[in-house]
Formats: structure tokens, C-alpha cells, sequence
């Protein structure tokens, strides 16, 4: 069953003078089953943040349809939306997002104690995850006080704490170092194993390549899309690789065999 | 480059930092043209040959100073709050190629505009108010001398060399902090992640006791003049304990409640003790000058308005009749020339004496332990508390006492009568040095005009058998006082009918009598005799209240406009701070309306804390407020009380509207 599901969405932004609009998303259509683990891969400027932020109930999609476990979201009610946003996203953020005044645990509880959870019942939660993360120790410092690659994870147990449908995060390795990313994302890896459905917005070919599904955006549609299957992150890495180079090489190496219809075949036989 | 290009650049900066430096501008203005008013006022020259403006100059000269210190630490307060704001800027100057010492001239213009505007305008608003504001002083004073209108150039020269000198200062501040720093720094000072504030538990604590001794001297100090020496050390005390409550008390109560789980995860508490933890650091100490300003302005105006509205009170307490003659060691034929006077000068001025009241009194200063009464001199360590509590003797003899109340009582040598008013009625003799008498009754009531309710002291009015008596105790405090013994006075206290005018030519005219009879007399047989006329009492209290009352509303307009100041930078601050804080909330799952709910309860806290603490403080200051206003011979407590919750409610609703529109302003930066 598709936990997401987007149609032919566009957005226009009209600029704040006079009728200058700016489409920063034509068409995109595309689903995500519960469990998968997808990657929204695109340059910048190619509409993958507005996306998000439609996604995330942030912002309003001008046309389209985006359906989240059954229920669309333009017609949740304005007065509702932040709670909904509580109990069924998880957002993971580049810039982590976590607050300076708030522990490391606090900023954790920070959603269920805006849901009315008590402190017993949001503990029990955090203690397993908290564990699996491991920053079980460090939970009582505050953000000032611990590595990036610290912050991150807490920011993914706040994420991962209001058991949510579905995990939204947006270039999550984007201020890490390289290690820190590496146990960043095989984390992801393991959270998805346990079922956790995550959709990543990124630049990075290496995050993307961890993810079972790679979206391409280009000037505001989907693209181009891979499937890992039963390959290896270093095969999806080269698959990724190759795409992005058709896609900014455009039609000139179309000529030369490797074209995007090509690719789409051959994945698509591997793939679903 | 062009010469005026830094001149230009500065001025544009002003221009688009134009809601921050407008505010700062104004209120500059604001407190130079008070300063000017003040100088101007207390260097009048039409005040000066008025009678009985020597307090009134003092007291406008005191409040000229209080601006001026005011005026220095208030502009390098908001100062350091502009230049807060605007290190991310000068940070970006420096890294796109500008050099400091670019900068440092960049600055130098931004503060020659600021400080010309401000002096320009605050004269321009100084001379032009300066006449509104004398006629209110005149009309509190009931003056009517026009003073014209002048332009005084000391007050301006005074204005300019003070402004001149700030603003100097805050440029070599500035400069100083710009110098000192890294382009890097600059660009990122503007949000550093700051530690969470540690709790200093030495310091609450200390704040705690220091409050705590400061109620205690205001509330339980009995004796006025006590009071008067003890109050400076009673107001810093709470100054201090609020410095130290607002920054280390409030940090040490919050992380208390936030160890209390159950109270702290709740959605309302989370963001609001938590926030404020974090901004205690930075606010703690403009929340307790708010909170001090605010103080001084409630107990400033509440004061001053109760003794202006209380004057009618002590003029009475310290003069019940219209005139009254006093002289000093008179003989039979000294008081026959006295009255002579008195009459005398009535008739001269046609005016009939009504209810006269005249007899003899010692009036002297006691120590009085129980029934042991001592007289001793001051440069023994007499105020120890062995010695028990200083009183005010009054002497009189039962003839006296019978002639003015008409209630016969029999005494006998050793015997006496007493009155108090709120003196103990305890002992049953009086003992004077080794002189014991037997106290035949209290007196419920002794209608001795004149005699004078002296609030400072307790006094007991001691009714005497005979002038033989009265004597051998003046003897006793003369032997002890030596030069400053005090004398037997003959008083007479009379009402006069005619006016005030006429009145005052009577007392004027019994001075004469007295100066041409003194000088017809020779050395020997001169009366040392005074005349005080109501008139007069009431006029020179009028001054010194009336001023008070100017300076109290005057101050108060000063600080009230410091205090919307700060609160109106600290909005604007914060709300730059908490933008981001409240979008992360809102990415987290936090609705607009949970957002706003919380920002209010928020800054309601935080806002209204000061303003609680400064009626607390006002509170605890009311009895010492009391006894020192009865030091102007004025007792009254529910008008004191009027005064105190009229100042208050005024001052709420004042604030009430400053906190609407500079929440408005938060608002509109946060969302």
C-alpha cells in the first residue's frame, strides 16, 4: 500500500511585486510504498525543497494532489495541521534544527510534550531509541556542547520519536563531515530495516546511493528514477553516477547509446 | 574616494536602521531637553528673588544632577544594544574590503549625525517646553512672578559639554569593540550559541538576604530620623538584592522547576521556563533597572504627591493658629511686652485677636527608659540603647494647664500629670535624674494648641505643680546640654481675622515692636523673642513640597520614558532571537496559535515581573515612606495610601500600553 502518493503536482510562486511567477514545480507524480527508503536527488533551483515543504505540509501545493496514508493534505484545516504534521512526519533537517535552549533530551521531547505526553511515557520511548542512536550518554548536554554528527542524531530521534508514517529529511548529511555522514546514513539504513518508510532530499551522491529508490528532479518534474533491487551501494553509487552525468550532459550523449530511455529501460526491468 | 562618502554612508546607514535609531534618537532628545529644562529652571534668575526658593533652587539642582548621571548611563546602555545589532553588518563592511579604520570613520560620522540630532533637538525641544514646564512648576508653587521667556546659555553650554562627552565615550567604546574583534567574530556575534546560564546559588542567596534585610530596616525601623539615616542603607540593599534576584535568583527558581517533571513537560511550561532560563542571562539585569527605575518612580511620585497634597496637614501640625509669638527666658514684664506686641500690631493692622492661647513650657529632648528620664549630652555614646528611646519633654505648670482647659486637678509637689500621644502610658512615676514624681494620672486628652504633635519623636507633655518645679528640671538639662540646652518658652498662639496679606504685616510688625523695643532697652533688658505667622510656615512648605513634587513628576517622566525605552529595545531583540526559535517549533509540530499562546505567556512573564517586584518593593518601602514623609510633620496614612495606589494605577496603565505596542512590534518580527 502507497503511503504517499503525489499527482501531478505544480506550484507557482507569484513574486511579492506585481505578476512575475516563477513555476517551481510543473509536474511531478510519483508514490512511496510503506517501508521503502527514497531518494530525491536533483540540482539546486530544481524544485526539490518546495516539494518538501508541500510535502510537510508546510507550504500549499497551487495544483495536484498529495495523499498521505489515504488523506490529502489540502483539506486538512489550517488549525489542524500542525498536530497532524506531529503525529505523522518526522522531520530530519541539514541545519539539525535543534534548539540551544532545550538538553539534548529536551529537544527530543520537544513534539510529544507539545502532543501531551507524560514524562514517564516519553522516557520508555526514548530510552530504546536513544539507544540504538547512541547518544544515551549525552543526553543531557546541550546542542552547543556536542559534535554535528551528535546533533544529528538526536535531531533523528526527535524525528523518530513520535513513531511517525513517514521520516521527511532534507540533506541530513549536508553539514557533517564525512565519517559522521557515513554513520549518519547507515543508521537510516538500519531504521528502514526495522520499517521505517524515509523520504531524503539530497545533493549527495553518496546518501542517495544508500537509498533503495533514487527520484531525479529537473526543472520542477520527476525526471528519471532507479532502483536499487538487489545490488550493492557501490552499484547504485555508479547508477546514480552515470545519471547525473546524462542528465547534465544532456541530449549529447543520447547519440551515443547510453540514453535516458535506455537507462530507464534497463531499470525498470530490474526494478520493480 | 569622494570626501563625503563616509558621510553619506553614515547617513544611510541611520536611514535603513531607522527603527532601531529613531527610538534611541527621540529618547535622547527627550532626556537632553529635560536636562536643559532642569538646568535652565534651577538657574533662573526670576526664581531667585523669590522668598523661600533656596530649597526649591537645591532641590531642581539635585534633580539636574540625578539627569545628567541618568542621561550617561541610560545612552550607554542602548548604546550597547545598537551596537549589538549592528556588529554582523560592520563584520560584512570589513570582509567586503572595508578597513577598520574605514569603519572607525563610518562610525565617527553615524555618531556626529546621532549626537548632533540629539543635542539640536533636544535643545530645540528644551527651550520650547522650557516655559510650559516653568509655568507648571509656578502653578505647583502658587507663584505668579512670570518668568518670561528666557534663553539660558549656561544650561545650554551645560547641555552641550554633558551630550558632547557621552556621545564621545560611546564612540571610543564602540571603536574600541570594533578593534578589538575579527571580521569572523563580527559577522557571527550577532547569534553565538550561548551556554545555558549556571546557577550561582551563593549569589540568590545573597540576593534573598539583602531583600530581606531591606524590607526588614523599611518595615521594622520605628524612630523617623532613624529612619532617615537607615533608608539609603535599606534602598541599596534592595537594589542590590534585586541585581543579584533578577540574575541569579530567577535562574536558580527556574532550573528548579524545571527539575519538577511533572510541572515542566507541560506544553504551556516547556517553552516558557526554558526560554526564559535562557534569556535570564542577557535580561536579567535590564529587567532589574526596569524594575529599580520603575520602583523609584512609584515611591518618587507617590511621596512627593502625598506631602503636596498632605501640605494643609503639616502646616496645621506645625502651626494650628494663624500666628504665634514665642520668646525665651522672659520675665514678668518681658511677656507683658510681648503680648503688647502682639496686640499692638493687630490693631495697628485692624485686626481682632481671636482664641489666644499663652503660657510657659519647657521643651526639651529626654532619654526615657521606662520611668527613668536623662538628660544627656550628644557626644556621650547617648544613642546606645541602654540609655532607652530619645522624647520630647514638654513642661508646663498645672496654673497654666488650668487657665487652657479649664479642668481643675489637684497636685501635689512630687506629683504629676501626663499626656502622650503615642508614647507609653506604662510607667507610674517619672523619674528625673534623682528627682522621682508620682504620675497622678495619663490625660486622655490635652488641648495645648501649639504645643506642637512632633511626629519624629514620642512626646510626653508633663503638667507640673508650680514654676519652682518646672525650673529645678530646667536647671537639670541645662546643667546636662550646656550651650544647647533648651530655654522656657513663653508661646502665644492666636487666630487672626483678616486675610493672609494681613496676617503676614502683623507678624512682620511684631518684629518691629520688638526690634525698636529691644533697642530702646539696652543689652540688658533685650527679648529674645520670634514670631512665626502661618503665611509664612505654609509658603516656605510649599516650596519645599511643591518642588519635590515637580522634581518626583519630572524624574518620573524621565525614567517612565527610560523604562518604555528599554522595554521596547529588549522586545525588539528578543524578537530577533526567538524568530528562529519559533520556526523550529513550528517545523516541529507547533501550530501558529500554540506558537503565539506561548510567545505571550512568554513575554507576559517577563514583562510584568519587574513591574510586580516594584509594587512589591513599594509595599515593603510604605511604613518607612511614612515615617519619613512624617518628618515634614505630615501623619497621615490613608492619604499616603491614596497617593501610593492612584501612583500605581497610573503607572500600570502606562505600562499596560507600552507592553500593547512593543508587543506588537515583537509580533510583527517574529511571525
Amino acid at each position: 500500500m502507497a503511503i504517499l502518493e503525489v499527482n501531478n503536482l505544480k506550484k507557482i510562486y507569484t513574486t511579492r511585486f506585481g505578476g512575475n511567477q516563477v513555476q517551481a514545480l510543473t509536474n511531478v507524480t510519483f508514490s512511496v510504498e510503506k517501508g521503502e527508503y527514497v531518494a530525491i536527488m536533483g540540482e539546486s533551483g530544481s524544485g526539490k525543497t518546495t516539494l518538501l515543504n508541500i510535502l510537510a505540509a508546510l507550504d500549499r501545493a497551487t495544483a495536484g494532489l498529495v495523499l498521505l496514508n489515504g488523506k490529502n493534505l489540502s483539506s486538512i484545516r489550517e488549525a489542524e495541521v500542525a498536530s497532524f504534521r506531529r503525529e505523522n512526519l518526522g522531520f530530519v533537517f541539514q541545519d539539525f534544527n535543534l534548539l540551544d535552549n532545550f538538553s539534548l533530551q529536551d529537544n527530543i521531547f520537544l513534539p510529544l510534550v507539545l502532543a501531551g505526553k507524560k514524562y514517564e511515557e516519553m522516557r520508555s520511548r526514548l530510552m530504546p531509541i536513544a539507544q540504538k542512536l547512541a547518544i544515551q550518554d549525552i543526553l543531557n548536554k546541550f546542542p552547543y556542547e556536542v559534535s554535528g554528527g551528535q546533533k544529528q542524531r538526536a535531531a533523528v530521534a526527535r524525528a523518530l520519536i513520535t513513531r511517525p508514517q513517514l521520516i521527511l529529511a532534507d540533506e541530513p548529511t549536508g553539514a557533517l563531515d564525512s565519517k559522521a555522514a557515513e554513520s549518519l546514513l547507515s543508521m537510516f539504513q538500519e531504521i528502514n530495516e526495522e520499517g521505517q518508510t524515509i523520504l531524503m532530499v539530497t545533493h549527495s551522491v553518496k546518501a542517495a546511493s544508500c537509498a533503495r529508490r533514487v527520484l531525479f528532479i529537473n526543472d520542477g518534474q520527476v525526471f528519471h528514477q532507479i532502483y536499487k533491487g538487489s545490488g550493492t551501494d557501490e552499484e547504485m553509487y555508479q547508477k546514480i553516477s552515470d545519471t547525473l552525468t546524462v542528465i547534465t550532459t544532456g541530449g549529447k550523449r543520447t547519440e551515443q547509446g547510453a540514453s535516458v530511455s535506455e537507462i530507464t529501460a534497463r531499470q525498470g526491468r530490474n526494478g520493480r | 574616494m569622494n570626501r563625503f562618502f563616509y558621510g553619506k554612508l553614515a547617513i544611510g546607514n541611520l536611514k535603513k536602521h531607522l527603527g532601531l535609531y529613531l527610538p534611541y534618537v527621540i529618547t535622547a532628545i527627550g532626556v537632553a531637553a529635560m536636562y536643559y529644562i532642569m538646568a535652565a529652571i534651577s538657574g533662573d534668575e526670576g526664581l531667585e528673588q523669590m522668598p523661600h526658593t533656596n530649597d526649591v533652587k537645591m532641590i531642581l539642582r539635585m534633580g539636574c544632577g540625578v539627569i545628567g548621571i541618568f542621561a550617561v548611563i541610560f545612552l550607554f546602555y542602548t548604546n550597547s544594544f545598537l551596537m549589538k545589532r549592528r556588529k554582523k553588518e560592520f563584520g560584512l563592511f570589513n570582509i567586503l574590503g572595508m578597513e577598520k579604520r574605514h569603519i572607525g570613520k563610518m562610525m565617527f560620522w553615524e555618531t556626529l549625525t546621532v549626537a548632533a540630532v540629539s543635542i539640536l533637538g533636544g535643545l530645540l525641544a528644551g527651550i520650547a517646553l522650557n516655559k510650559l514646564v516653568s509655568m507648571v512648576l509656578l502653578r505647583i508653587l502658587e507663584l505668579n512672578v512670570p518668568f518670561g521667556f528666557v534663553v539660558s546659555l549656561p544650561a545650554m553650554a551645560s547641555l552641550v559639554v554633558l551630550f558632547v562627552g557621552i556621545y564621545g565615550a560611546t564612540l571610543v567604546y564602540n571603536l574600541l569593540q570594533v578593534w578589538k574583534s575579527k571580521p569572523i567574530e563580527l559577522l557571527q556575534s550577532a547569534h553565538r550559541g550561548e551556554a545555558e546560564p549556571r546557577t550561582r546559588w551563593l549569589m540568590a542567596i545573597f540576593g534573598v538576604a539583602a531583600l530581606g534585610i531591606g524590607y526588614g530596616i523599611a518595615i521594622w525601623v520605628k524612630s523617623p530620623l532613624d529612619a532617615l539615616v537607615m533608608f539609603f542603607l535599606a534602598v541599596i540593599l534592595v537594589i542590590l538584592g534585586t541585581y543579584c534576584l533578577f540574575t541569579a535568583g530567577s535562574v536558580a527558581l527556574l532550573k528548579l522547576l524545571r527539575k519538577n517533571k511533572g510541572y515542566y513537560y507541560r506544553t504551556s511550561h516547556f517553552i516558557s521556563v526554558s526560554g526564559m532560563i535562557y534569556r535570564m542571562k542577557q535580561n536579567a539585569v535590564g529587567l532589574a533597572n526596569i524594575c529599580i527605575l520603575s520602583t523609584m518612580v512609584l515611591v518618587m511620585v507617590s511621596g512627593t504627591l502625598c506631602l503636596y497634597t498632605g501640605m494643609e496637614d503639616a502646616v496645621n501640625a506645625r502651626l494650628p493658629k494663624d500666628i504665634s509669638v514665642k520668646g525665651r527666658e522672659l520675665t514678668e514684664e518681658g511677656r507683658a511686652a510681648t503680648m503688647q506686641f502682639l496686640e499692638q500690631a493687630a490693631a495697628e493692622e485692624g485686626l481682632s485677636i481671636e482664641a489666644m492661647t499663652e503660657y510657659s513650657s519647657l521643651g526639651c529632648a529626654a532619654w526615657k527608659k521606662g520611668g527613668k528620664i536623662q538628660f544627656l549630652a550628644v557626644s556621650d555614646d547617648a544613642f546606645s540603647n541602654t540609655n532607652g528611646e530619645l522624647c520630647m519633654l514638654e513642661i508646663v505648670t498645672l496654673m497654666d494647664y488650668e487657665r487652657i482647659t479649664g479642668d481643675k486637678q489637684d497636685l501635689k509637689e512630687n506629683e504629676i500629670l501626663v499626656y502622650t500621644g503615642r508614647g507609653d502610658k506604662d510607667a507610674t512615676s517619672l523619674q528625673f535624674e534623682d528627682k522621682s514624681f508620682q504620675v497622678k494620672s495619663y490625660l486622655e486628652e490635652l488641648d495645648l494648641e501649639g504645643l506642637g504633635m512632633e511626629i519624629a519623636y514620642d512626646v510626653y507633655f508633663v503638667v507640673v505643680k508650680n514654676s519652682g518645679i518646672q525650673q529645678q528640671i530646667d536647671k537639670m538639662q541645662k546643667a546636662s546640654y550646656g550651650d544647647n540646652a533648651s530655654m522656657i518658652e513663653y508661646c502665644i498662639y492666636a487666630d487672626l481675622s483678616g486675610t493672609q496679606e494681613q496676617s503676614r504685616a502683623c507678624a512682620e510688625r511684631i518684629q518691629q515692636l520688638r526690634e525698636e523695643y529691644n533697642a530702646s532697652q539696652g543689652e540688658q533688658g533685650a527679648l529674645n523673642v520670634s514670631v512665626d505667622s502661618k503665611v509664612e510656615i505654609r509658603e516656605s512648605f510649599l516650596m519645599l513640597s511643591g518642588a519635590f513634587l515637580f522634581l518626583g513628576i519630572f524624574l518620573g517622566v524621565v525614567f517612565l520614558m527610560a523604562t518604555v525605552m528599554i522595554i521596547y529595545y529588549k522586545q525588539i531583540s528578543e524578537g530577533y532571537e526567538d524568530k528562529e526559535r519559533f520556526e523550529i517549533m513550528q517545523k516541529v509540530g507547533m501550530s501558529q496559535r500554540e506558537v503565539r499562546a506561548s510567545i505571550r505567556s512568554q513575554i507576559l512573564k517577563v514583562f510584568f515581573l519587574p513591574l510586580l517586584m516594584a509594587c512589591i518593593h513599594l509595599i515593603a518601602a510604605f511604613p518607612m515612606l511614612n515615617r519619613l514623609v512624617s518628618l515634614f510633620g505630615l501623619d497621615n496614612v490613608p492619604l499616603f495610601a491614596v497617593c501610593a495606589v492612584g501612583t500605581v494605577g497610573v503607572f500600570a496603565v502606562i505600562y499596560g500600553i507600552v507592553y500593547g505596542i512593543t508587543a506588537k512590534a515583537y509580533y510583527k518580527i517574529v511571525e
